[in-house]
C-alpha cells in the first residue's frame, strides 16, 4: 500500500508535468504556479506521511472532532440510537 | 439561444442525480428508525429552499457564481472566509463519497487494493474535467433514462419481499423524527447548494417554464428517496437496517424473481453511475471554488493536482471504516448542515438588503 501510493504520487505528477507543465511555464502566471505548487506539496506531504505511517503532519480530522460534543448533544437530545 | 455549456434540463437532471448519487446504498435519516421515510418527506423542503435561494441570488447577480456573489455582497475578506468554509464542506463531501464508492467497489473487486480502485476513479474524474462542462451535462442526459429504468425496476423487484408492518408504529416519538429531518436535510437534500456554482453556465434560466423543471426534477429525486426509504424499511425492518452497512444493497440481495437471483449485481450500474456523476459534480465545484478564491483565469492546470490531493486526502481522512462511520455519520453533518443552509441564506439576505439600499 505505502509504496504504491508513492508510485501513484510520482506517476500523476509526471502526467501533470507532461500535460500542463509546458503551458504553465509559458503563461508565467506566478499565482497559478504557486497554487498548483501548494496543492502538490500538500498532496506529497500528506501522501508520504500516510505511506510511511509517520503521522508528523497535523491531522485534518481534528478540525472535525471539535464538533463531536455538539453531535453528541444533538444525538442525546433527539434520543438517537447509535 | 445563448451560448452556454449546460441547458436548464441538463442542470435539472444533474440535480436529480445528486440525490440517489449521494445516498447510494445507504438510507439517510436512520436516526428516525422506521419513521425515516417521514423525515425524508419533511426534509425535502430544505433542498427546495436552498434551490430557491441560489436561483434568486442568480437573478440578483446574473452571470456570477455563488462564490463571486459572496465576495461582492459580504465584502472581500468576509466573503473569502465564507467561501473557505464552504470549500471545506464540499471537500469533506467529495472525499466521503470517494471512500463510499470505493467500499462499494470492493464488494465486486475484493482482491483489488483500494488505492488502485481510488486511482482509477480519480483518473476517470480527471478525464471528465478535461472534456469540459458540456460533457458533464450530456453525461447526465445520457444517464437519466437508464437510471430511471433501474429505479423503477428496483421498486417492482422488491415488491414481493416488503412487509408494511415493519413501518409501524408511526410517529411514536417526535424527537428522533426531527433528528432524521436534520440528517436528511444535510445529506442529500441541501447539497443542491453546489449548483449555485453552475448557474452562470446554464442557458434558458430566465424562462419561467424551464426554471420550473429544476424544481420538478428535484422533487422527483426526493420522491424516489422517500420511496426507497419506505421499501428498505418495509423489506428489512429497523433492526437489520441498523446492522447492515449498505441496507439498500442488502435489500436487493434478498429480492429476486424465479430462478433469477443476485440481482443486486445488476444494480451496481445504478449505484456506480450515479455515484460517479456526483463525484464529478463535486470535483467540478471544487475546481470552480479554488479558481475563484485564488483569482485564477482558468482551472485547467488545477485538475490533476486537485485529483491527486483528493486521492491522498481520502486515504488520510478515512484510514478505516470505523473512522469513516464516525466522521461521515456523526462529525461531518454537524459542520456541513449549517454551512449548506446558511451559506445561501446569509447571501440572499445580504443581497436583498444591498439591493434595497441601492434602490
Amino acid at each position: 500500500m505505502s509504496f504504491s501510493l508513492i508510485y501513484i504520487l510520482l506517476l500523476v505528477t509526471g502526467l501533470f508535468l507532461w500535460l500542463e507543465g509546458g503551458s504553465l511555464l509559458k503563461r508565467r502566471n506566478l499565482k497559478e504556479l504557486l497554487v498548483v505548487l501548494l496543492i502538490l506539496v500538500l498532496s506529497f506531504g500528506y501522501g508520504i506521511d500516510y505511506a510511511t505511517n509517520a503521522r508528523v503532519l497535523p491531522d485534518p480530522k481534528t478540525l472535525l472532532s471539535v464538533t463531536r460534543p455538539i453531535s453528541d448533544y444533538v444525538n442525546t437530545f433527539f434520543q438517537v440510537k447509535d | 439561444m445563448d451560448n452556454k455549456p449546460i441547458s436548464t434540463l441538463q442542470l435539472a437532471i444533474l440535480i436529480f442525480l445528486l440525490i440517489p448519487g449521494n445516498s447510494l446504498v445507504f438510507v439517510p435519516g436512520t436516526a428516525a428508525a422506521q419513521d425515516a421515510w417521514l423525515s425524508s418527506l419533511l426534509a425535502i423542503g430544505s433542498g427546495l429552499f436552498v434551490l430557491y435561494a441560489i436561483i434568486k441570488l442568480h437573478d440578483i447577480y446574473p452571470g456570477q457564481k455563488i462564490t463571486t456573489i459572496s465576495t461582492s455582497v459580504l465584502g472581500k475578506i468576509p466573503g473569502i472566509i465564507f467561501n473557505l468554509l464552504f470549500l471545506w464542506s464540499i471537500l469533506l463531501y467529495t472525499v466521503w463519497l470517494f471512500y463510499s464508492l470505493i467500499m462499494l467497489l470492493e464488494i465486486i473487486y475484493p482482491l483489488q487494493p483500494s488505492i488502485f480502485l481510488l486511482s482509477i476513479l480519480m483518473l476517470t474524474c480527471v478525464f471528465f474535467m478535461y472534456t469540459g462542462l458540456n460533457a458533464l451535462g450530456r453525461f447526465g442526459e445520457l444517464l437519466i433514462w437508464p437510471v430511471l429504468l433501474f429505479l423503477f425496476a428496483g421498486v417492482i423487484l422488491v415488491m414481493p419481499i416488503i412487509d408494511l408492518s415493519n413501518l409501524q408504529p408511526v410517529l411514536v416519538n417526535w424527537k428522533p423524527v426531527v433528528a432524521g429531518i436534520l440528517y436528511v436535510a444535510e445529506w442529500p437534500f441541501t447539497i443542491v447548494v453546489v449548483m449555485g456554482l453552475f448557474l452562470p453556465m446554464v442557458s434558458g434560466l430566465s424562462n419561467r417554464k424551464s426554471r420550473l423543471k429544476i424544481y420538478w426534477w428535484y422533487l422527483g429525486g426526493g420522491a424516489f428517496l422517500v420511496l426507497y426509504t419506505i421499501l428498505t424499511y418495509a423489506s428489512l425492518g429497523n433492526e437489520l437496517i441498523s446492522i447492515y452497512q449498505f441496507p439498500v444493497y442488502e435489500m436487493f440481495r434478498l429480492a429476486g424473481f424465479g430462478d433469477f437471483q443476485r440481482i443486486e449485481l445488476l444494480f451496481f450500474f445504478l449505484w456506480f453511475t450515479t455515484g460517479i456523476a456526483c463525484i464529478i459534480i463535486f470535483y467540478q465545484v471544487l475546481l470552480f471554488m479554488v479558481q475563484d478564491i485564488c483569482g485564477l483565469p482558468d482551472y485547467k492546470s488545477l485538475i490533476l493536482p486537485l485529483g491527486l490531493f483528493l486521492l491522498v486526502f481520502t486515504l488520510y481522512m478515512f484510514p478505516n471504516t470505523i473512522e469513516y462511520q464516525l466522521l461521515g455519520f456523526k462529525d461531518i453533518p454537524v459542520y456541513t448542515l449549517p454551512i449548506n443552509f446558511l451559506y445561501p441564506t446569509v447571501l440572499l439576505i445580504a443581497a436583498k438588503i444591498k439591493q434595497k439600499r441601492l434602490t
